[in-house]
């Protein structure tokens, strides 16, 4: 019993300690956290870019290899999941809310703040803007996601293991995989994906606040934060107990059409030859530049923007990568892995570049030919520039609304599938684990998301996930070779 | 089948050396040594060494004949191998350091590579090993078509070793159940080996192992069993990484502690045998 639940009891030990130390000495964590982080960032960043730029070349590489045609489950399984709920569970795993949260305030801040060696608030600053959203939410996240959930579902669907990303190191090291180098891994992917999730669900309750003071009048107050955090904490523990058939995919495809219909709304109401030039500019702009941006950390002038949005999202998405990786997989149980490659590194990025097109180049118009000073809000507060940005639009309150219970939504799945994806890691990779854990995991993320931002630790915790992202950059690297181990032996198998 | 060697000899090696792998050549039932000496350009230096070396391996019952070629040295070996019909080449190992190697290259390297006849590389056995003389013989096996070829060597009465480890190192598969079925089917395969090769050895062993590095692995059991030589197969189809850094049969040579015979691809013989017909 011990020796099954010892993820379980170690991570969960881990995480309450951390929370239990960030609230009582918040300050000591911040500087902590904040050397860690910065160190990272320093020595290590270039070792980020020069990874995800690999994990990208891989995942196309594979695509289109002989490999591509194995299927991630046996020969004759088929895909669990139309290609409408893959998508649409895909999107809300991997990026949903940060689109919500990012859409409009990232280009504006680019454009305002760009890297040193370009003009603020400049035509070249807007073009520098959008094209580096398309970076950060394009396709390299993708592929990060793409190496873990790969071989977490390879060695799941089609090997037998339990979906644990240790399985995915049976061809390295072998019966270890249940000792005390599988344990390591699998704590390191639950502390990643706990503080991850706690600080999103810390952030995303902030945004909500905004958005219904913004639209409400309702006062932007710690109160109020703690009963978005309590029904959002009651929605998605209701959602996660009706399981990965009925209540993610449930939620997942409301938020896909909530965030269509906004989108198309947006497209229509708002500048749209100005938004479809916005769009095919940037893709233009984003494919011929996309080699030297993989591969530019800026050490001569304008390191230091690198470093603070470049660097800072690729090992946030790496944090992210054991949650969406393990969530991913097990909704793509029956796919090949050209199907599933290029599924997931095109549609979502597609969708994306849309969003960022609508909602930031709408932002940039108003910014730039309607003399709306956006930027303000943004720099008030990140969470409300959407909310500034409707109120230029027709129907603007139903439209704050709209994009409220978009959040909500989105909240409810992304915490729904990390509770489910935290419980089957500390399962033993069971698919079915028990509401117990659900229900601890769920508790323990929103008590850490709402003690932390009472005691200004949230932030502290973030930077905690994304040093988490250091080792696991060397795990998914070695996941890479154990992935094309077992490809490599299983095509030899079938040529002898 | 290993009747006659070709011997390529710079003039420089220890005669001791020289004649202590004469004396283990025994063991294949060699008959006669071709010497050749490409291009030193130091003729009269040279000359009384191959006089002495051609007399004290006829003392050991040789038939000794001494060829003088010049030109690139890998090039000039592989055609007299070919002309002369050698049954394999032999080299006395000279450690070289990675920085010399990197920049001159290493001949015995790009002769195993290139070579459509088996090469034999000679290295002295430990202190405590040489008194004991060659007893134990090890075959690291791919468990590919080579064996068949290979199994004409190990069954020719010619070779002269008592005990025969049959020994396979590969890539552990990707679950524990086709690690299980990948075990079984390798000792299947080794217990085949075993069963043909019965005539020729009174104690045959078999063992596998799941290794990272398939020469590491080789080398660590080899010293671990007490192993006089090792016989190692060439791949005819090495892939990309191997050409970069080298195969096994190549590698080996250079890690292991004992002798090392690498024979070529089954398709690379017939390919020789082909090309030597008309002749």
């Amino acid at each position: 019993m011990l020796k099954q639940n010892i993820v379980f009891i170690i991570s969960f030990g881990i995480v309450l300690f951390l929370v239990g130390f960030g609230i009582y000495h918040p300050e000591i964590l911040n500087s902590a956290s904040t050397a860690l982080h910065q160190w990272i960032i320093d020595v290590f960043g270039w070792f980020y870019l020069l990874s995800a730029f690999f994990f990208l070349v891989f995942s196309v590489g594979l695509a289109f290899s002989r490999y591509g045609k194995i299927k991630l489950g046996m020969d004759y399984e088929k895909p669990q999941y139309s290609y409408f709920s893959w998508f649409s569970m895909l999107f809300a795993a991997g990026m949903g809310i940060g689109l919500i949260f990012w859409g409009v305030a990232e280009p504006i801040s680019h454009y305002m703040s760009p890297p040193e060696y370009l003009e603020p608030y400049s035509g070249q600053a807007a073009k520098f803007a959008m094209t580096r959203c398309f970076f950060h939410w394009g396709l390299h996240p993708w592929a990060v996601y793409i190496v873990m959930s790969l071989s977490i579902a390879y060695f799941s669907f089609r090997r037998g293991m339990p979906p644990l990303i240790s399985s995915c190191f049976y061809p390295l090291i072998g019966e270890k995989i249940y000792g005390i180098t599988g344990k390591i891994i699998d704590i390191l992917a639950v502390f990643a994906t706990v503080f991850g999730i706690a600080t999103s669900l810390g952030l995303g309750a902030l945004q909500i606040t905004s958005g219904l003071a913004f639209v409400f009048k309702i006062p932007d107050s710690l109160f109020v934060t703690s009963v978005v955090i309590f029904c959002v904490t009651v929605m998605f523990m209701i959602s996660s107990m009706t399981g990965l058939d009925k209540g993610i995919q449930l939620l997942s495809k409301m938020n896909i059409m909530i965030a269509v219909v906004l989108l198309v709304f947006m497209l229509a109401a708002g500048p749209t030859s100005y938004i479809f030039n916005v769009f095919t500019s940037t893709l233009g702009e984003y494919f011929s530049s996309l080699l030297s941006m993989s591969l530019t950390s800026n050490p001569f002038q304008g390191y230091e923007w690198t470093r603070s949005w470049t660097l800072f999202y690729w090992a946030w998405w790496i944090a992210w990568a054991p949650f969406v990786g393990l969530f991913v997989a097990s909704i793509s149980r029956g796919r090949t892995i050209r199907e599933f490659i290029s599924g997931a590194l095109v549609v979502p990025a597609l969708l994306t570049f849309m969003w960022f097109s609508v909602f930031g180049g709408s932002g940039l118009n108003l910014q730039i030919n309607e003399g709306v000073n956006i930027s303000n809000a943004v720099v008030d507060n990140v969470s409300t520039a959407l909310f500034v940005l409707f109120s230029h639009y027709p129907a603007s309150s139903l439209l704050s609304i709209v994009a409220v219970l978009l959040l909500i939504v989105f909240f409810v799945t992304s915490a729904d599938s990390a509770t489910y994806v935290l419980a089957m890691m500390t399962s033993g990779g069971s698919r079915t684990p028990s509401a117990a854990k659900k229900i601890a995991w769920g508790l323990i993320v929103s008590a850490a998301a709402l003690i932390l931002i009472m005691s200004g630790g949230l932030e502290s915790l973030q930077r905690m996930s994304i040093a988490a992202a250091l080792p696991l950059v060397v795990i998914m690297l070695l996941l890479v070779w154990a992935l094309l181990r077992g490809l490599i032996y299983e095509l030899k198998e079938k040529k002898s | 089948m290993l009747k006659k060697v070709l011997f390529p000899v710079k003039g420089k090696e220890s005669p001791l050396k020289l004649m202590e792998m004469a004396g283990f050549l025994k063991i294949f039932n060699t008959e006669s040594i071709s010497i050749v000496n490409v291009g030193s350009g130091h003729k009269d230096r040279t000359q009384s060494f191959f006089k002495e070396l051609k007399s004290n391996f006829t003392n050991l019952g040789f038939k000794v004949e001494i060829i003088n070629r010049q030109g690139q040295v890998v090039e000039e070996i592989l055609a007299c191998a070919r002309e002369s019909r050698a049954s394999f080449i032999c080299f006395a190992y000279k450690r070289k350091s990675p920085l010399k190697r990197a920049l001159f290259g290493d001949i015995t390297t790009d002769v195993i590579r290139l070579s459509d006849v088996p090469v034999f590389v000679y290295k002295s056995p430990p202190p405590f090993q040489k008194s004991q003389g060659v007893n134990r013989v090890m075959y690291t096996t791919g468990l590919s078509d080579n064996d068949i070829k290979i199994l004409d060597y190990l069954k020719s009465r010619e070779l002269k070793a008592d005990r025969l480890l049959l020994f396979h190192a590969g890539e552990r598969a990707p679950d524990p159940a086709a690690e299980a079925a990948r075990t079984e089917t390798v000792y299947s395969r080794l217990s085949s080996l075993e069963a043909q090769c019965m005539g020729s050895f009174s104690h045959i062993e078999t063992r596998d192992v799941v290794a990272s590095s398939v020469t590491q692995s080789i080398v660590r059991q080899a010293k671990k069993s007490s192993i006089d030589f090792i016989i190692i197969g060439k791949s005819d189809r090495p892939s990309p990484f191997q050409m970069m850094i080298g195969s096994t049969a190549e590698t080996l040579p250079r890690k292991a502690s004992c002798p090392v015979l690498i024979i070529p691809g089954i398709y690379e013989g017939i390919i020789a045998m082909d090309q030597q017909a008309p002749e």
